[in-house]
């Protein structure tokens, strides 16, 4: 047997009883001596000289008395601890069914609740894994963009170019844009494509990351004839090269070209990341390849071509406002200089790297957050219900152990103790909730920005440990206060009736569970309407029986339409030709970005003859009208994807290079460009496009919208403009099949490929459905999770309506074993035991209903189609509710008609 | 060094003081006094500490109590733990004693 007694408290105070004690020794010596004959104060000397040097003995003894008692405290707290938890244990040990119904139910909240924190925190919270991350910004082209709110855009090369040079506040500045490479199999693999990036030799110190292997790139690298390098992530050295070390200084063969590797980056680089930018920029999820950015002469003259991101970090001290304070006297200057290319309404702007991924997420992911919170919320109470019911139970034993003498704080200590066994049972299953957040994602959700950087660190372990530890004192708080307010009622020994008091506290926090389930219940309501609503958008294709595929034309370091243009022209021309001619096939045709992937490019445009309108003088009299998302197309694009034409001719062999410059224009654009005036009268006029100077393009046709970026995006106007005339080295193929389903056309698709050049590979193969599925993938994502979250809400809330209820029924045993005695049906006895539960339900209703009304609010951004306040959801969500409530009443219910009176009279 | 050697036999005496009952620091010293021939009484404020480190290591048990002639002090007495300490250093202290005077009894190399 150890110690069954705490170790006795001390004299609170160790000045008093160090002085007191030597006073008392001192006082006894004086006295012995003046015994001896002295005077007092001879006797008073003599007893101080023989004691030494009293002050500081007593300082020595006070330093001890100090130590001592804060020894003591600990050893006593410890000792409280140990027994709290051993004792707490044992009750729990006591109760298995009670302890694994509430760590389990503790588990799901906060588990649910810990991984959605996890998400949060990796997307949200967690620092870039770049050096200094706070100084990174995206420079952007800014204004009122074509895309109505929309407000940032690619940089164009000149103004790039000049931008670096000017900026006074960048200590430095990388420019890159998406750029594809089939990697050549060279014998030993198949061709792979490799999602790559073309990148100044800036990019890697940009970053403050280095190569593990090797060396990023120099300016040299950059020069046009350069030496053909390429530096490679780390993935890919481990896939295609096995991580060997010589790697450095192999030839590769890119895409018809041969490059020499120069370097490898650490695991985990892929910058760009493609779902923390703007989606129109076509990135992939991850990089892997990167390449010099080399300008050709005739880019460098495309001030109106916007297609260069930039990523830059802020010079040490210089703040944001103050970085975009000197980009705004950069455009101010571009205005002045190129008012064709950059109006004055237009900017160049800043915007932290971090809240470049965070942006577009933030609010999804907090309402998440937030609704996750309500499932923690229901959770606890259910648990805290089964704590009041299990309380009930020990009165007696906190009476006694009052009796014998436990002080308040000590039994709510021990109550705390034995709830924070329970929480933290809860909050280590939750943590691996955590953790598999992660496998999760990494296999489900591609389009979530900095996915990559999802993981359980400290903070998601601390915030999960608070969260339990918290729940465990609110808890035992709970307990006390309910074991506080029985004191007076009735000592142990009395019969088990709860009263009113009690049960009227256990309905509270079942009426508030139903009232929080049904909040989001109606948040997942509106979600899945509005997700249908997103599905039932026309698209402006017909996207069933459509397969696409990706074709690359092999581009090695030196990008040159002007010399291959003709070429991938007339290749991609072939390649539609041959796929039409397929008797499978109905139509097939190229695009340059196909709809609702995010590949987007734009352009600005003038109207040819509005000068004089406009009152825009000089630079050859081209008024800028605005901007427009442009593609170009090969083939029988338009009627592969089924986009139906409205005006006028689709492209066709005539519109070759040479011949006059043609355009095909949505029906958006007409309206745009020349309000009021018919798709037919649009046929004909002229449109100046930024990026070919030279001759005014000429419209030929009108064809219907598309969505181009997103299903809820606004219709945006669109040119498109033919491969011929405009050189493009890759295009996404779409072949409609004559009623078939897609996939069957690809054997013949891949077949025709081959036919014309063995060495290249189709990728990104995939039918058009699936295209427009994985636009959704984000609100599929939320939809389901709320939907998750709601339903579990719901289990939650009848558990808990259904423990109340049955301990309620079991409390009246008596009571209603009277009733049924004196004549009551089973039936009025039945109704009497709903009506408890439905009143209960009701209260929980009512209040739910006022708070989604004020919830939903925060949902209107993330709706579609559906009104925040739509009535069908509210009373759909209200009748699920009292339904799955009165069917957790009516099981107890059912059970107390069959009660026989003369047992239950007996019973106590 | 003597001031070594006073400490660790002081600990003895203390506890050798208090082994027949409750006493108060004052009695402690006075015991220690009329024993040792008043080896001690040059410093007897030396005393305390060596109380106040013997209670913290729980070797002693202190509680305020009240003295014959009527005044409040703090009495001193054996824990079961004290007890054990000091027949142990007794026994080490006789072999220590015993093991030095042969030593110095000795004639001869």
């Amino acid at each position: 047997m150890k110690r069954t007694l705490r170790p006795s408290d001390v004299r609170p105070d160790p000045r008093r009883d160090v002085a007191s004690e030597l006073r008392f020794h001192l006082d006894m010596r004086t006295q012995e001596f003046m015994e001896r004959g002295m005077s007092p104060d001879e006797a008073r000397r003599a007893a101080a000289a023989s004691f030494g040097d009293v002050a500081a003995i007593e300082a020595e003894c006070r330093e001890l008395r100090v130590q001592r008692a804060r020894e003591r405290r600990r050893r006593a707290w410890r000792w409280d601890v140990a027994t709290d938890v051993r004792y707490g244990l044992r009750t729990l040990a006591r109760s298995p069914l009670f302890a694994a119904a509430a760590v389990l139910t503790l588990a799901l909240g906060i588990g649910a609740a810990a991984a959605v924190f996890t998400l949060v925190n990796g997307v949200l919270l967690r620092p870039l894994p770049y050096a200094d991350p706070a100084r990174l910004v995206m420079v952007w082209t800014a204004g009122d963009g074509a895309r109505g709110r929309e407000t940032q855009w690619p940089i164009s090369v000149p103004n790039y170019v000049d931008l670096k040079a000017q900026s006074r506040s960048l200590a430095s500045v990388a420019a890159f844009r998406f750029w594809p490479y089939t990697l050549a199999g060279d014998g030993v693999a198949e061709p792979e494509m490799l999602s790559g990036s073309r990148a100044d030799p800036d990019l890697f110190a940009t970053l403050g990351v280095r190569p593990l292997l090797g060396r990023g790139f120099t300016a040299d690298d950059a020069r046009r004839g350069g030496p053909r390098v390429a530096v490679i992530g780390h993935d890919l050295w481990q896939r295609r090269f096995g991580g060997a070390p010589d790697v450095l200084g192999r030839q590769v063969t890119l895409s018809g070209e041969r490059f020499t590797i120069v370097g490898v980056m650490p695991p985990h680089f892929a910058f760009p990341r493609g779902a923390e930018l703007p989606p129109g920029l076509q990135f992939r999820p991850r990089t892997e390849l990167w390449t010099p950015l080399v300008f050709t002469e005739r880019e460098l003259q495309r001030r109106g071509v916007n297609n260069l991101a930039a990523v830059a970090r802020l010079r040490p001290g210089v703040t944001a406002p103050q970085a975009n304070a000197d980009l705004s006297r950069i455009a101010r200057h571009f205005a002045a200089e190129f008012p064709l290319y950059f109006s004055k309404d237009m900017d160049l702007h800043a915007v932290s790297l971090k809240e470049q991924a965070a942006a577009p997420v933030r609010r999804g992911l907090w309402l998440l957050m937030g609704a996750v919170g309500l499932v923690l919320l229901i959770s606890c109470a259910n648990v805290a219900n089964l704590l009041a019911a299990q309380a009930a139970g020990r009165e007696r034993e906190f009476a006694i152990r009052t009796a014998l003498g436990a002080t308040r704080r000590r039994v709510f200590l021990q109550l705390v103790t034995e709830n924070v066994i329970l929480t933290s049972a809860g909050a280590a299953l939750a943590l691996g909730a955590a953790w598999a957040t992660r496998l999760v994602l990494a296999r489900t959700h591609g389009d979530l920005p900095r996915v990559d950087d999802v993981a359980v660190d400290v903070r998601v372990v601390a915030v999960t440990l608070a969260a339990a530890l918290a729940a465990g004192v609110a808890f035992a708080a709970a307990t006390a206060l309910q074991l506080g307010a029985q004191a007076g009622a009735g000592g142990p020994g009395t019969r088990a009736t709860a009263g009113p008091g009690r049960r009227f506290g256990r309905r509270l926090l079942v009426a508030a569970e139903v009232a929080l389930s049904l909040v989001l219940l109606v948040g997942a309501g509106l979600l899945t309407r509005s997700f249908v609503e997103l599905q039932r958008v026309e698209p402006g294709f017909r996207a069933d029986g459509v397969m696409s595929a990706g074709l690359l034309m092999p581009i090695g370091s030196t990008y040159d339409p002007a010399r291959d243009g003709a070429h991938w022209a007339d290749f991609f021309t072939s390649y539609a030709q041959r796929l039409g001619a397929l008797p499978g096939v109905e139509a097939a045709g190229g695009v340059s970005s196909l709809p609702l992937t995010g590949a987007v490019e734009t352009a600005s445009f003038g109207v040819d003859g509005q000068e004089a309108a406009r009152g825009t003088p000089g630079a050859g009299g081209r008024p800028q009208t605005g901007e427009a998302d442009y593609a170009v197309v090969a083939g029988d694009y338009f009627r592969a994807m089924g986009v139906p034409l409205v005006a006028g001719r689709m492209f066709d062999s005539r519109d070759r290079d040479g011949a006059t410059p043609v355009l095909v224009v949505s029906a958006a654009f007409v309206r745009r460009a020349w309000p009021g005036v018919s798709a037919a009268e649009a046929l004909g006029r002229r449109i100046w496009l930024g990026s070919t100077a030279e001759v005014p393009h000429t419209i030929v046709g009108v064809v219907g919208d598309v969505r181009l970026t997103a299903l809820d995006a606004a219709t945006v106007p669109a040119m498109y403009m033919p491969v011929a005339q405009y050189p493009y080295p890759f295009l996404t193929f779409v072949a409609r099949t004559r009623g078939a389903s897609a996939a069957t056309v690809l054997p013949q698709m891949r077949a025709a490929l081959t036919a014309l050049d063995p060495s290249m590979a189709l990728h990104d193969v995939r039918p058009l459905g699936a295209v427009v599925d994985a636009s959704l993938a984000r609100q599929r994502f939320a939809t389901t999770l709320a939907a998750s979250f709601a339903a579990a809400a719901l289990v939650l809330a009848a558990v808990g309506l259904y423990g109340v209820i049955a301990t309620s029924v079991a409390q009246r045993t008596r009571e209603l074993g009277v009733r049924l005695a004196l004549g009551a049906t089973p039936r009025s006895v039945l109704a009497l035991v709903l009506r408890d539960g439905m009143r209960t339900t009701a209260a929980g209703v009512a209040a739910g209903l006022l708070g989604a009304l004020a919830a939903a609010r925060l949902l209107r951004s993330q709706l579609f189609g559906v009104s925040a306040t739509d009535p069908a959801v509210y009373v759909a969500v209200a009748v699920l509710t009292a339904a799955v409530a009165l069917a957790a009443t009516y099981v107890p219910a059912r059970r107390a008609t069959r009660l026989d009176p003369a047992v239950t009279l007996r019973g106590d | 060094m003597a001031s070594d050697l006073f400490v660790g036999t002081l600990d003895i005496l203390v506890l050798k003081a208090v082994s027949w009952g409750p006493r108060h620091g004052y009695a402690v010293g006075r015991w220690i006094r009329e024993t040792t021939e008043d080896v001690l009484s040059v410093h007897e404020g030396v005393l305390y500490p060596a109380l106040h480190r013997l209670e913290r290591r729980e070797l002693l048990a202190e509680e305020w109590s009240v003295t014959e002639t009527g005044r409040e002090a703090k009495f001193y007495s054996l824990t079961p733990a004290g007890r054990a300490h000091l027949n142990a250093e007794v026994a080490r202290w006789r072999r220590f004693s015993h093991a030095v005077s042969t030593a110095l009894a000795a004639t001869g190399a």
